[in-house]
C-alpha cells in the first residue's frame, strides 16, 4: 500500500467544486511533484490532504500510512509523521529562529535534536536569536523546512517551495530536497508549478488540470513532451 | 512607529541587553520604585494609591495574556477579577472562612468558572468569542446585583464583616499585622505583584507561552504543526483568569470589601483601554498603561488651578476644575491617538522608539 493515497476525491469552496475525483498515490521513500497552473487546484489538493478549514471534501478518501486523514483532526495530522511546508515559506514572525524550531519540536511526538537542525542549516546557526520576520525569502524557506524536519516526519509536503527565489537559492533548495530524501529517508510530495524545479527534483509528476488529474508521467518523458508541457502547464 | 523600526533602531544603538534578567529587574525596579515616584511631590504627592497600582497592573497584564499573547479579545475580563474579589469578600463577610484559604479557592473558583466558558466559547470566531464574553461579563453582573440570597450585597455590595482581622487601616494607610509584624500593605501587595508577575513571565516564555503566541500569528500554521488550538486557548483564558482573580483578591483588601463596579462592562472596557494604551505587544506595556491611566484619573481629579510658574509669587492662575472634570475624554483622545499611530505598540512603544531615536542622534549616527 502506498504511503498516501488519495482516492476519487471532490473538494471545493462555497463559490463551487475545485477538484473532480483526484486520484494520487505517493510511495514510501519516493519525491513525487503535482504540478499544475495557477488555480488548477494544487493547493487544493494539500489543503484538502491537511486537514485545513478550508477547502470542504465532498467525496472520496485520503489515506497515509493506513490511517484516514479525513476522519483526523487537522492537529493530530502531523503526528502521523505527515508534516506540511506550507507556501509563501510561513513563519512565525514574532518568534525566534531557534523558538521556531524547538516549537515545531515540543508539539512533535518524536522530534530530532534541535541543535542538529542548525549543524544541518549553517544558513540559520547565525541567525538563532532572531525573530523570524527579519530574514530573507530564502533563509525563511530552509527555517520553514527546518522546522518540518525537526519533526522527523515520514513524509514531507512543500508547497511551492522556490517560488519567488533567487536562482542561486533555488539551487540550495533543490539540494536540500535531494539530501532529504537521499539521506535521510523522507518521502517528499512538491506541489509546483516550475517545471525546472519539479524536474530538478521529482522522480514521478502528476499534471492537475482544472480538479483533474490529466495525467502522470515520468522526469524523462515530462522533460521530452513538450506540447504536454505546453498544453498544461504553459511552458 | 512599527515594531521593525524600533527593533532595528534598537539593535542598531546597541541598547543595554540585560538579557533575561531584564523582566525580574525590571520588576522589582517598579515595585520599589512606584510608591516613592507616585507620592512625589512633582507627581501625586500622596502615596495611598500606590498599592491600587500594582493591583490594576496585575490584573491589566492578565488580560494581556489573553490580548497580547494568544490575540484574544474578551470584553469580560473584569468579571473573572470580580468573581475573586467577591470569593473573598463573601467567605469573609457570611462564611467566616480566613482569608489564606478563601483567596486561593476565590482564584480556583475563578480559573474554572474560565475554563468552562473557554471550553464553551474558545473556538468561535474572534467577533462571537468577544461578544459571548460580554454576555457571560453582563450575566455574573446581573447575578451579583440580583444579590441572590443575601450573599453579594446587590448595588450596594459587600463591605461590612470583609476585612481580616489582621489588617489595621489607620490615617489611610493599611498594615498587615502578622504574629507581631506590621508591614505596610504596600510592601505585601509588592511581594504579589513581584511574584504573581514572574510567574505570569515564565508562562509567557514557557513553551505554553510561545505556542500562544504561534497561534496567535497565525492559527493554521500553528494546527499544521500538531497544535491544538483550541485547548491552548482554553488553557490561555483559564490562566488569564486565574491571574485576574489574583488581583481582584488583592483588590478584595485594598477597597475593603467588594461593590459591583469590579464586576461592570465598564471596568472590562477600562482593562482594555489600559492594556492598549500601554502597549500589548510588550510584557511591560500594560503595565506602563496601568501607570498613565491611573495617574492621569488621580492627578486630574485633584488639580483644579494651573499656577504658573510653580512659585510662591503666582503670575497666572487659571481654573480648570471645569475642563478636568472631562479627564476621560482626554485619556479617551491619547488612546485613540495611540491606536492610530501604531495599534499594538502603546505608549510604551512609543517611548521605546523615541529613546532609541535620541540615542541614536546623540551618538551621531544618521537614521
Amino acid at each position: 500500500m502506498s504511503l498516501l493515497e488519495v482516492r476519487d476525491l471532490d473538494a471545493g469552496y462555497e463559490t463551487g467544486q475545485v477538484l473532480f475525483g483526484v486520484d494520487l498515490d505517493v510511495e514510501r521513500d519516493e519525491v513525487v511533484s503535482l504540478l499544475g497552473r495557477n488555480g488548477a487546484g494544487k493547493t487544493t489538493t494539500m489543503r484538502s490532504i491537511v486537514g485545513a478549514d478550508e477547502p470542504t471534501v465532498r467525496g472520496g478518501s485520503i489515506t497515509f500510512d493506513g490511517h484516514d486523514l479525513l476522519a483526523t483532526e487537522a492537529h493530530d495530522i502531523p503526528r502521523l509523521g505527515l508534516s506540511l511546508v506550507p507556501e509563501a515559506r510561513r513563519c512565525f514572525g514574532d518568534l525566534t529562529v531557534t523558538e521556531n524550531i524547538r516549537l515545531a519540536a515540543h508539539h512533535a511526538t518524536n522530534p530530532r535534536d534541535v541543535a542538529a537542525m542548525f549543524e544541518r542549516f549553517p544558513e540559520l546557526d547565525d541567525m538563532r536569536d532572531r525573530p523570524a520576520r527579519h530574514m530573507s525569502g530564502g533563509e525563511q524557506q530552509m527555517l520553514a523546512i527546518a522546522r518540518s524536519l525537526v519533526t522527523n516526519p515520514q513524509m514531507i509536503l512543500l508547497d511551492e517551495p522556490c517560488e519567488g527565489l533567487a536562482p542561486y537559492i533555488v539551487r540550495r533548495i533543490e539540494d536540500i530536497i535531494h539530501e532529504i530524501s537521499e539521506n535521510e529517508g523522507v518521502t517528499i510530495l512538491l506541489v509546483e508549478q516550475n517545471v525546472a524545479v519539479a524536474l530538478a527534483t521529482a522522480d514521478r509528476h502528476y499534471l492537475i488540470d482544472e480538479g483533474h488529474i490529466v495525467d502522470e508521467v515520468t522526469t524523462e518523458r515530462l522533460r521530452e513532451d513538450e506540447t504536454l508541457r505546453q498544453r498544461y502547464l504553459g511552458v | 512607529m512599527s515594531r521593525d523600526s524600533t527593533a532595528g533602531v534598537l539593535e542598531r544603538v546597541g541598547a543595554i541587553d540585560l538579557g533575561v534578567w531584564q523582566v525580574p529587574l525590571g520588576l522589582l525596579a517598579v515595585a520599589v520604585l512606584l510608591r516613592p515616584v507616585v507620592s512625589h511631590d512633582l507627581m501625586l504627592g500622596y502615596p495611598q494609591v500606590a498599592s491600587s497600582f500594582l493591583i490594576w497592573m496585575i490584573i491589566v497584564a492578565s488580560f494581556n495574556l489573553l490580548m497580547g499573547y494568544t490575540g484574544l479579545i474578551s470584553f469580560g475580563h473584569a468579571m473573572f477579577m470580580g468573581i475573586g474579589t467577591y470569593s473573598v469578600a463573601i467567605a469573609l463577610s457570611s462564611l467566616a472562612v480566613p482569608f489564606l484559604l478563601a483567596a486561593p479557592l476565590g482564584i480556583l473558583f475563578s480559573a474554572g468558572v474560565a475554563y468552562l466558558i473557554g471550553r464553551l466559547i474558545a473556538h468561535k470566531g474572534e467577533i462571537y468569542f468577544a461578544m459571548l464574553t460580554l454576555a457571560f461579563a453582563k450575566s455574573a453582573h446581573f447575578v451579583a446585583n440580583y444579590n441572590p440570597g443575601g450573599l453579594t450585597g446587590g448595588t450596594t455590595g459587600l463591605a461590612d464583616g470583609t476585612t481580616p482581622a489582621w489588617i489595621e487601616t489607620s490615617r489611610g494607610f493599611t498594615y498587615v499585622v502578622l504574629g507581631g509584624f506590621r508591614i505596610d500593605w504596600y510592601w505585601a501587595v509588592a511581594a504579589v505583584f513581584v511574584v504573581g508577575l514572574l510567574l505570569l513571565w515564565q508562562l509567557v516564555r514557557s513553551p505554553f507561552g510561545r505556542t500562544l503566541v504561534a497561534v496567535r500569528e497565525n492559527e493554521a500554521l500553528a494546527r499544521s504543526m500538531g497544535v491544538n488550538v483550541r485547548r491552548y486557548k482554553v488553557w490561555a483564558f483559564t490562566f488569564a483568569a486565574a491571574f485576574a482573580a489574583l488581583g481582584g483578591v488583592l483588590l478584595e483588601i485594598n477597597n475593603q470589601g467588594a461593590t459591583l463596579s469590579e464586576l461592570s462592562i465598564v471596568t472590562s472596557g477600562n482593562i482594555i483601554i489600559m492594556a492598549v494604551l500601554g502597549g500589548a505587544n510588550y510584557f511591560f506595556g500594560p503595565l506602563a498603561g496601568v501607570f498613565v491611566w491611573m495617574f492621569v484619573e488621580e492627578y486630574l481629579t485633584d488639580f483644579h488651578t494651573l499656577v504658573l510658574p510653580l512659585t510662591e509669587v503666582p503670575l497666572l492662575r487659571i481654573e480648570l476644575t471645569g475642563v478636568l472634570a472631562y479627564w476621560q475624554f482626554f485619556l479617551g483622545l491619547l488612546f485613540v491617538v495611540a491606536v492610530l499611530v501604531s495599534p499594538r505598540e502603546g505608549v510604551l512603544g512609543l517611548a521605546k522608539a523615541t529613546v532609541a531615536r535620541l540615542s541614536a542622534r546623540i551618538r551621531g549616527e544618521s537614521e
